[in-house]
């Protein structure tokens, strides 16, 4: 492919200079922690820092592992997660389909509405929502999060689909439908399976939105349904005198989850953030 | 035609599946709009509309259980407040900064990876990283870049002669609010790469030749091919990253607790402060309320700047 603007002064070494300092940037963070979770304290508290690759060990990480309140974060996180992820694309891929393809009075309204929601912050809703949970006794329990994680991420998972279906040519479906196919059966086994790539794409948003999530977490859980991310915090809050290296082997368990995925599907990952914003 | 076939048996089933397949089509379209719609009424609507009545109450749930009716007086009494005040200017100045530091960094990025390199693949997914980090993780992690005593920052300044001794950024409450704004960019440059990346792709290669033929400079091209077509979703960038930055609240919870002297308390924490450590829960819901509406009155502005430029940037 030829230069795009094929600056005279953007040689190939200085895009390579340039894109490296970027790639340090987005990398170093990281980087950082996880350097702190395989290190004992005294390497990097001490000045100058004493980081050696002799001393480079697993032993936080597995200790945390080892721990059954950890364990039960990490499961709370994947159950949450992963249930979010399935019931977002189920009620997700009912909505998108008649926006996409069908004539539906008031459209619009239905249009707009997932945009405005985005708008709305989690900070305005978490009262309510601990009141409302409370009420209906699931304060605690994974139901409560996945049904406010649902909330939250249904309007960016039904414009995602949205988007993706409106991709597939109307006619595949009409010739399913003149061959006797179902109306469910044109969404299912039709409109689904051709656009796969988006619907992976969007569970893959679903999860890592919920997996991610704090506040809610937070507020609405306190013992037995407690995300990963929220035992985190609790950690660092306790940390003035705990191992500053458990603290970092928590955080790096939180996050190499989502790292794992993103680079592994990064491809369905770029697509569907594209996708999930173009109106 | 129907009437020739044999007629099914009257199950239950058979009858429903059959009424759904015979149902109109715009009939059909909203039952299947109609979880969904059932789902935001009640855990998004409804809360809402709870959060907006609780903001004309008097809740401090410290002196006791009971509600009474106030009016606007919460909305007054905040809008009097120095300590909201001065959060609402901080949160507006944390979101101006925030949206034009990542969004420089974030067009300079997606200008860089359209050019082609070798190894370019590579450097799109790598810059992906922190755009998968949680934002409490996020929190921690330029926590501990910057802590005092053992921070990566400290270290390398050190090294480099900058300081003379380890500093203290996040006790500065000059430096707190700008190691958030940090982490913040940091946080949100790879979804706002992709996007402007995206739209740079889009432009076809024969406007660039054409450009070139007719002898226009890199500059006349970068001004009238590029900008032209990346000023729509640039207008929507920087509404994506507004919306953002006025609701980070993951960050603050663990970078600085809104510390050092309330120096890092941006409009979201300030209402979790008052929900959930005064117990003052109609002050905190007015406050909410009033940053949705601040949210949903910007967010708007930039559309209609959006739907008014639009036009132009096509003629152009």
């Amino acid at each position: 492919m030829a230069p795009r603007l094929s600056l005279p002064w953007l040689r190939p070494s200085l895009i390579y200079a340039l894109v490296l300092l970027f790639l340090l940037w987005a990398v170093a963070p990281v980087a950082w922690i996880a350097t702190m979770s395989v290190q004992p304290e005294i390497n990097y508290v001490s000045v100058p820092m004493r980081l050696s690759w002799q001393s480079v060990s697993l032993h936080w990480i597995l200790e945390i592992l080892r721990q059954p309140e950890y364990i039960q974060a990490l499961q709370t996180s994947a159950i949450v997660s992963f249930m979010t992820m399935l019931v977002c694309l189920l009620f997700g891929s009912l909505a998108a389909y008649p926006l996409a393809r069908l004539n539906v009075p008031h459209k619009n309204i239905f249009l707009v509405g997932t945009i405005i929601t985005r708008t709305i912050p989690a900070i305005v809703l978490i009262i309510p929502m601990f009141l409302l949970m409370r009420d209906l006794k699931l304060l605690d329990t994974y139901a409560a999060l996945i049904i406010v994680y649902t909330t939250f991420l249904l309007p960016y998972v039904i414009w995602m689909l949205k988007n993706f279906f409106e991709q597939v040519p109307p006619s595949l479906e009409a010739a399913a439908r003149m061959d006797g196919c179902s109306r469910f059966g044109a969404l299912f086994r039709v409109l689904i399976p051709v656009s796969a790539p988006g619907v992976v794409a969007t569970a893959i948003f679903a999860f890592i939105g919920a997996w991610n999530e704090f506040l809610f977490g937070l507020i609405l859980s306190t013992r037995l349904a407690v995300p990963i991310t929220v035992k985190l915090s609790a950690l660092v809050s306790a940390s003035f005198h705990s191992d500053i290296s458990l603290v970092a082997a928590t955080g790096m368990l939180a996050i190499l989850p989502v790292i794992a995925l993103v680079f592994i599907l990064n491809n369905y990952i770029v697509r569907g953030l594209v996708e999930g914003v173009k109106y | 035609m129907s009437t020739a076939l044999p007629v099914p048996q009257p199950t239950e089933r058979a009858g429903f599946w059959q009424r759904i397949h015979r149902m109109d089509e715009s009939l059909f379209g909203l039952l299947l709009l109609a979880p969904t719609a059932l789902i935001i009424a009640v855990f998004l609507l409804f809360p809402i509309a709870y959060a907006a009545l609780m903001s004309v109450q008097q809740i401090e749930l410290t002196i006791s259980p009971d509600r009474t009716f106030v009016g606007v007086q919460n909305y007054v009494d905040l809008l009097g407040e120095e300590a909201v005040r001065a959060s609402l200017a901080r949160t507006l100045f944390f979101a101006a900064t925030t949206v034009v530091s990542s969004i420089v960094l974030s067009v300079s990025l997606a200008l860089l990876l359209n050019e082609p390199f070798r190894g370019r693949k590579l450097a799109r997914v790598l810059v992906l990283l922190p755009w998968a980090v949680a934002p409490v993780v996020n929190g921690v992690m330029w926590r501990y870049l910057f802590q005092p005593n053992y921070g990566l920052v400290n270290a390398i300044l050190l090294q480099l002669g900058v300081i003379s001794r380890y500093q203290p950024w996040l006790d500065n409450p000059q430096f707190a609010l700008t190691v958030a704004a940090l982490a913040t960019t940091w946080k949100q440059m790879p979804f706002l790469t992709l996007l402007t990346l995206a739209t740079l792709q889009s432009i076809p290669d024969s406007l660039y030749r054409a450009a070139k033929m007719d002898g226009a400079g890199i500059w006349s091209r970068f001004v009238h091919v590029t900008l032209p077509h990346l000023r729509p979703s640039l207008i929507f960038i920087v509404l994506l990253q507004t919306i953002v930055s006025l609701q980070v609240f993951d960050l603050i919870f663990t970078l600085t607790r809104g510390g050092p002297a309330q120096s890092t308390v941006l409009l979201s924490y300030l209402v979790y402060i008052n929900a959930f450590e005064r117990l003052t829960l109609g002050k905190a819901s007015a406050m909410a309320i009033l940053l949705a509406l601040l949210i949903l009155f910007l967010s708007a502005l930039s559309l209609l700047a959006t739907l008014q430029r639009q036009p132009k940037s096509v003629n152009s």
